[in-house]
């Protein structure tokens, strides 16, 4: 018994340490919850730029950029204005979701699917500069 | 109706004999029997100036009803026993529908007398104070355009450089000398000229320029209608122009009323551009909103469209004649007019000087029927757009430089509009302070170039060539306040574009909050022109309302304004501007509410609070829940009974708490 979790353990790895996360984590999400009234599209470039786009609640959606880089299967990142991501995330990706563990002792975790960001809210978005002000 | 002999000859002299030594001392109260009851019933101010040979007079309930019955005759003859008067009648009219409004407003007992202009007011006053008929008397009062009237035609120079550049999306050919539109910071205009200083409409114009079912009010001078920069966004009354001359067709109480009326005394309801004396005042303000834009003559407009036809509308409400003002009368049933026939913006460039009145109870005991007009229009019962429960009264603050607004703006239920000029910085001859509510471009002639020809630091609108020349430089809180009524215009444009609906509060407070900071450039040590004289810039810090009015804040506001988050377990601070403006640090703030669901869903661990115009706030669960944070419009107090101040508005506040937080409020 022991032996064969073992075994799926180890399996387990192996399969985790097959994913290339740089690759994985490229193309476009989307935010998957909405137990808060909000609506997060996310893109991760290859060139280690990302772009979101953030309704929270009201409003047009706002653009954030910034770079992102990936240390094994933690996240991390900077936005255009200087300001580091709230936390690191560690990723897991099944099929076409990607979840993200919060690692500021929060654990928050957020599940993203892949999903085209609609035209409307790149054309219709409001980039953020700088601090929050638009 | 018969004619009275006015016996007022008979009065004073029987009124003298009886008078005693012993009276020389007392007060002057105890002159006459009828100035007696004057003085317990007067209620119109008697200080500043007023129509002659007409009074004001309310009703008690059993002469009202007397009166309801048929009787006006009788009553007539009764009240104005021994008196000559011309005309006794109804001070009001108002829309069939609005019966019940107007009694519940005690609209319907009010009642105007008049009589021959040789008698002075106060003596026929004094003469029927007395009856056990009426209630008070009110004399006609007459307020002032809040501009010095002075129209500068427009006369294009090569030696004038474009104020605002080519990038005007419109092909209105003067709209490159309109700073308040576009302003580059072109020294052309003034060396103290600042980029930005603007109505900030160039972007909120790709989102709307105006829609046609907003119908502005211009209670003022008459608009000329004919005017070819104006013509197609005029408000057309179609049963009147498609019925009959001098009918009523649509049977609202007033004939031929086409594009509006006018109420000014002694007219026959035409609109009368024609008089002696006229400055082009109501043009020009109606020019500064719906001005057509897109039409390849003169200028552009705040709310004029997008070369569509597709602009607000503005309805001519003619209260001045050749620079004349009508009274409290003709002010109050202008008003009521426009809300029974449309409109849901009153734009008004007028009031008493700020010197009248000293609280808002003072106005309301001295222009009962102007203030109960004004209850009037913004009652719901009469809101005339879907996407508003109730109409707005935007009324100029005053030309005087007085520390206090003028009345009714500095009412809490209308909003008083200060004066910029390009600089971002108070014009000289504005009001500002108790009352004051929000500044907007206005005109500045006296850090222009000094030169006679070059008028550019004023406003440019469209204007009135039978007096001055189609288009015309004007300067006042009389132009800062349509530039305040073309942003709502283009706010309420845009909430019925997106099928939004706000209520009154609501909607105020948006409009007040959609505001950049000035007072960054009040708070030194600066000192500006005016004329031969300066003023320090301190004087008006934290004093000009809550900013300069942005339009393209305003539709950001109306689209929603976005939940903020805050890490669960931390003590936050909520950087209010997005809520209350750029200068939401120098607002006095009131209160913060929330309902017990909010407080369970957050775990708030203290009372929220605002400290230095940020919300501080400990949540310590993970959730999203409103909280209301209140506070005042203009100034450190709130308007209402024996103070004048500002207007509370309230913004409600959708927190996101949860474990992670980017400073900048990103989601990451």
């Amino acid at each position: 018994m022991l032996a064969a979790i073992m075994f799926i353990a180890t399996g387990c790895n192996k399969e985790e340490n097959k994913i290339d996360y740089k690759t994985a984590i490229l193309g476009e999400w989307l935010y998957a919850a909405d137990d808060m009234g909000v609506s997060i599209y996310v893109e991760f470039e290859a060139d280690g730029d990302f772009s979101l786009y953030q309704q929270l609640g009201e409003g047009r959606y706002r653009k954030y950029t910034g770079s992102w880089t990936c240390e094994g299967n933690i996240l991390s990142g900077t936005y255009t204005d200087g300001s580091p991501w709230g936390s690191s995330y560690m990723m897991a990706f099944n099929a076409d979701t990607m979840t993200l563990t919060a690692q500021n002792g929060s654990n928050e975790v957020m599940k993203y699917v892949k999903q085209s960001i609609p035209d409307e809210v790149q054309e219709e978005c409001i980039e953020v500069k700088s601090g929050g002000s638009l | 109706m018969k004619k009275y002999r006015i016996l007022l000859l008979a009065l004073c002299a029987a009124a003298a004999s009886c008078v005693s030594e012993a009276d020389l001392s007392a007060p002057e109260t105890a002159a006459t029997a009828g100035e007696m009851a004057l003085q317990t019933k007067i209620t119109g101010s008697t200080e500043g100036e007023y129509r002659e040979g007409c009074l004001l007079l309310y009703l008690n309930d059993q002469t009202t009803a007397r009166i309801e019955n048929g009787e006006m005759d009788a009553v007539a003859d009764e009240m104005f026993a021994g008196l000559e008067i011309k005309a006794f009648e109804p001070a009001l009219r108002h829309a069939p529908k609005n019966v019940e409004l107007a009694r519940e407003l005690g609209l319907h007992k009010w009642f105007v007398v008049s009589f021959d202009e040789s008698t002075p007011v106060r003596t026929f006053a004094a003469a029927v104070a007395a009856r056990p008929e009426i209630s008070a008397v009110q004399f006609n009062a007459t307020p002032k355009l809040a501009s010095d009237c002075k129209a500068i035609p427009f006369r294009p120079q090569a030696s004038l450089s474009a104020a605002s550049g080519d990038v005007m999306p419109f092909d209105d050919p003067m709209n490159s000398y309109q700073w308040n539109l576009n302003n580059t910071g072109d020294k052309s205009v003034a060396e103290t000229a600042r980029e930005g200083a603007d109505v900030g409409v160039m972007d909120a114009w790709k989102l709307t320029a105006g829609t046609p079912d907003v119908i502005v009010a211009v209670c003022d001078a008459p608009v000329k209608y004919t005017h070819p920069d104006l013509a197609a966004n005029m408000w057309v009354n179609e049963a009147e122009k498609n019925g009959v001359k001098g009918v009523d067709d649509d049977k609202n109480g007033f004939i031929d009323d086409i594009h509006g009326y006018n109420f000014y005394p002694k007219s026959n309801g035409t609109i009368n551009w024609d008089a002696k004396g006229e400055s082009g005042h109501g043009t020009h303000v109606a020019g500064i909103i719906a001005a057509v834009n897109g039409n390849g003559i003169g200028v552009s407009s705040i709310a004029g469209g997008s070369g569509k036809g597709d602009g607000v509308r503005i309805m001519t409400c003619q209260i001045f004649e050749g620079g004349y003002a009508g009274g409290d009368r003709e002010m109050s049933e202008a008003i009521m007019y426009a809300a029974d026939n449309g409109a849901c913006i009153a734009q008004c460039s007028y009031g008493y000087s700020a010197s009248v009145f000293s609280s808002d109870n003072a106005y309301i005991n001295n222009a009962p029927l102007e203030y109960r007009a004004i209850k009037y229009f913004i009652n719901p019962e009469n809101a005339n757009h879907p996407s508003l429960e109730s109409n707005l009264v935007i009324f100029a603050a005053g030309n005087e430089a007085a520390s206090n607004s003028d009345y009714p703006g500095a009412l809490p239920q209308c909003i008083s509009v200060t004066a910029l000029g390009p600089d971002y910085l108070p014009a000289g001859y504005t009001n500002y302070g108790r009352g004051c509510n929000i500044a907007a471009p206005g005109g500045d002639y006296y850090i222009g170039a000094k030169n006679e020809a070059d008028n550019k630091s004023q406003i440019l609108s469209t204007c009135i060539s039978e007096v001055s020349d189609d288009y015309a430089w004007m300067q006042g809180s009389s132009m800062a306040c349509p530039h305040m009524s073309g942003v709502a215009a283009l706010g309420v444009s845009y909430a019925g574009k997106l099928g939004k609906k706000f209520t009154s509060e609501e909607f105020t407070s948006i409009l007040l909050t959609s505001v950049n900071d000035i007072n960054q450039y009040l708070a030194g040590g600066g000192i500006k022109p005016y004329g031969d004289m300066t003023f320090s810039l301190k004087t008006y810090h934290k004093r000009m309302g809550t900013g300069a009015i942005d339009a393209w804040k305003l539709l950001m506001q109306i689209e929603g304004t976005p939940s903020v988050m805050v890490k669960t377990g931390e003590t936050c601070t909520v950087d209010l501007k997005q809520f209350f403006g750029e200068s939401a640090a120098d607002i006095t703030y009131l209160d913060v509410t929330y309902d017990d669901e909010a407080k369970k869903t957050l775990g708030f661990a203290s009372a929220p609070k605002v400290k230095n115009g940020a919300l501080e706030i400990v949540c310590m669960k993970n959730g999203s829940a409103k909280v209301k944070v209140s506070a005042i419009a203009g100034g450190g107090q709130l308007g209402g009974g024996n103070n004048i101040g500002g207007s509370e508005i309230a913004r409600e506040i959708s927190i996101i708490s949860r474990g992670v937080y980017s400073s900048n409020g990103g989601w990451l």
